[in-house]
């Protein structure tokens, strides 16, 4: 039997696509959080705990023999020392390297020159990280162009080794963490008002002056998480240690590897990542208190 | 002016080394000579010709597309609840879809290693496509928030206004809006994954090498020009993707300027 659709000729039929029509389930907006909540709950949360569950229970039950271990044998600590000694270095270094490329970011007019410098920045960054590490391989050895160029212009009489030791692995992790710290100032610096250091010019203050006391402080939120963030990536650094490090300046996440791809002690290697993972807690929890207003977390309230 | 050269130092000093790679790629010695002796392509032949390379390079781009597209869902669903609902705990969520960026990659590759491997999903495709996933929902994240809070609230009242309901509001109105950046964090999304190697090494196996991870075995043992050559495609690859996104975004925009 058919049925006679009644429709109302003044309004006009819409069509409605299905997809649409799922939204009109109540609640289902839930799932938009839900979702991504879970996946990030089941792959990164629990694998991490089941992982870190290992530093504490091996095949005879609950032991604390693998934690114990971090402080009564010198070498983890150590380790995690030269890790943090490293992370230091490479932070500072690209502090004092990102701050004019930002600051110069942040003054120049033209479109042009500041896209190009934008992308000067940005084309390292997404560049393969393996890619760059060879070429510093390439760079630093000991017939390598720099120590070739060294030589060729006076400087040096004979080829320094830069190549498996601290200064490669500074070297390399500076140029791969130097973006995260330009970006971070740029950032900051982009929402400081020029009028305020224009100010300050106009009631005498010299150019120098003016840059110290306005400036400058402004920029403190930007030098501080992006130092945070450079910092707390160096400790976990892994690739360019492990391909540009030597054995004596072993990083920490190189030693978990070991522990885990070649002497099989899984035990050890979480007591290890628990370690790192703690440090790194740490650290950010400390800068939580300096951070509160990050450009990238702000405003979403 | 001192400025200006100090930052032309600074950039040169971060891109020229990169660039070394491009002429030793052509050398015609087996080793790393400087000067180069002489030039050939015979390692982008070397290149081409072997098996490993060619199949670890499409594996790549295979899992890239589709853990892209994973992350490119899940941290556009993360962000639009982010800016679109009022819940409890909002900043707890948010550091929770940030984590994966901040907790060391070591720690991530073992971790999916071990609860992976009594699920099968070691030395698999899926696994490698749920693992860089896991890799790229920060990435995309932490992009569409910032896309999505660019937006002009008043765009979406405006449409409520003249009777749309919120839903059909935010897809209509704010969906074509945020869709250039929805592009990008897949490409994004799609680069980071391409070049993931650390959370690879863990779970790639024997049959599921990607192209970093062979890339990490030759940097490992004997580094031979192949390597130059596969640097210089992937950096004119990489350069070319940049290119077009920022042609795409720059068009959209001037696209979003003429409409209004």
């Amino acid at each position: 039997m058919a049925t006679e659709v009644k429709t109302d000729p003044r309004v006009p039929v819409k069509r409605v696509s299905p997809a649409y029509r799922l939204t009109r389930i109540p609640g289902l907006q839930w799932l938009l959080l839900l979702v991504p909540f879970a996946y990030i709950l089941f792959l990164v949360v629990f694998s991490i705990i089941g992982f870190f569950k290992l530093s504490i229970y091996d095949e005879t039950g609950f032991t604390l023999q693998y934690l114990t271990h971090m402080f009564t044998e010198t070498v983890y600590l150590q380790v995690l020392w030269v890790t943090l000694k490293i992370a230091a270095i490479v932070t500072v270094i690209s502090l004092l390297l990102a701050y004019p490329v930002a600051y110069l970011l942040v003054k120049v007019e033209s479109k042009k020159w500041k896209s190009l410098i934008m992308g000067a920045v940005l084309i390292p960054f997404w560049i393969s990280l393996l890619v760059r590490t060879f070429a510093w391989t390439m760079l630093l050895q000991e017939q390598g162009i720099i120590n070739k160029l060294l030589i060729s212009v006076g400087i040096l009489q004979e080829p320094i080794p830069l190549l498996y030791n601290t200064a490669g692995v500074v070297i390399g992790m500076t140029h791969v963490l130097l973006p995260y710290m330009v970006l971070s100032l740029y950032a900051v610096m982009e929402g400081i008002d020029q009028r305020l250091v224009q100010a300050a010019q106009g009631m005498g203050a010299r150019p120098w002056k003016a840059f110290i006391q306005i400036f400058f402080p402004l920029s403190l939120t930007g030098v501080l998480s992006g130092s945070l963030l450079v910092f707390v990536q160096g400790l976990g650094y892994f690739i360019t240690p492990a391909l540009l490090g030597g054995p004596d300046n072993m990083m920490i996440s190189v030693l978990i590897q070991r522990n885990v791809s070649e002497t099989l002690n899984w035990h050890l290697a979480s007591a290890i990542a628990l370690l790192l993972f703690i440090v790194t807690l740490l650290v950010l929890l400390i800068s939580f208190f300096f951070l509160r207003n990050n450009p990238v977390l702000k405003e979403v309230e | 002016m001192w400025l200006k050269i100090i930052v032309g130092i600074i950039l040169l000093a971060l891109i020229a080394p990169i660039f070394v790679v491009i002429p030793v790629s052509f050398t015609s010695s087996s080793f790393f000579e400087f000067p180069l002796p002489g030039y050939s392509a015979k390692w982008y032949v070397g290149f081409w010709e072997n098996g490993e390379w060619i199949d670890s390079l499409l594996r790549s781009i295979y899992i890239a597309i589709f853990a892209s597209a994973l992350s490119t869902a899940l941290g556009t669903m993360a962000a639009v609840a982010v800016t679109k609902l009022a819940f409890w705990g909002k900043k707890l969520f948010m550091s929770f879809m940030i984590a994966p960026m901040i907790i060391p990659v070591v720690i991530l590759g073992i971790a999916l290693y071990h609860s992976f491997a009594p699920l099968k999903l070691t030395n698999s495709f899926l696994g490698l496509v749920l693992g860089h996933a896991v890799l790229g929902i920060p990435i995309v994240f932490v992009m569409m928030i910032a896309s999505l809070k660019g937006i002009d609230r008043n765009l979406e009242l405006a449409a409520m206004g003249l009777g749309s309901t919120p839903i059909g509001a935010f897809f209509k109105v704010t969906v074509p809006l945020i869709r250039p950046a929805v592009l990008s964090g897949y490409l994004f999304a799609f680069i980071a994954s391409l070049d993931e190697v650390v959370v690879t090494i863990f779970l790639a196996g024997a049959k599921t090498k990607t192209l970093p991870v062979v890339m990490w075995e030759n940097l490992r043992s004997q580094i031979d020009p192949t390597m130059a050559a596969v640097s210089s495609i992937l950096i004119v690859g990489t350069i070319t993707i940049f290119l077009f996104q920022g042609w795409f975004t720059s068009r959209a925009a001037r696209l979003k300027d003429d409409r209004l």
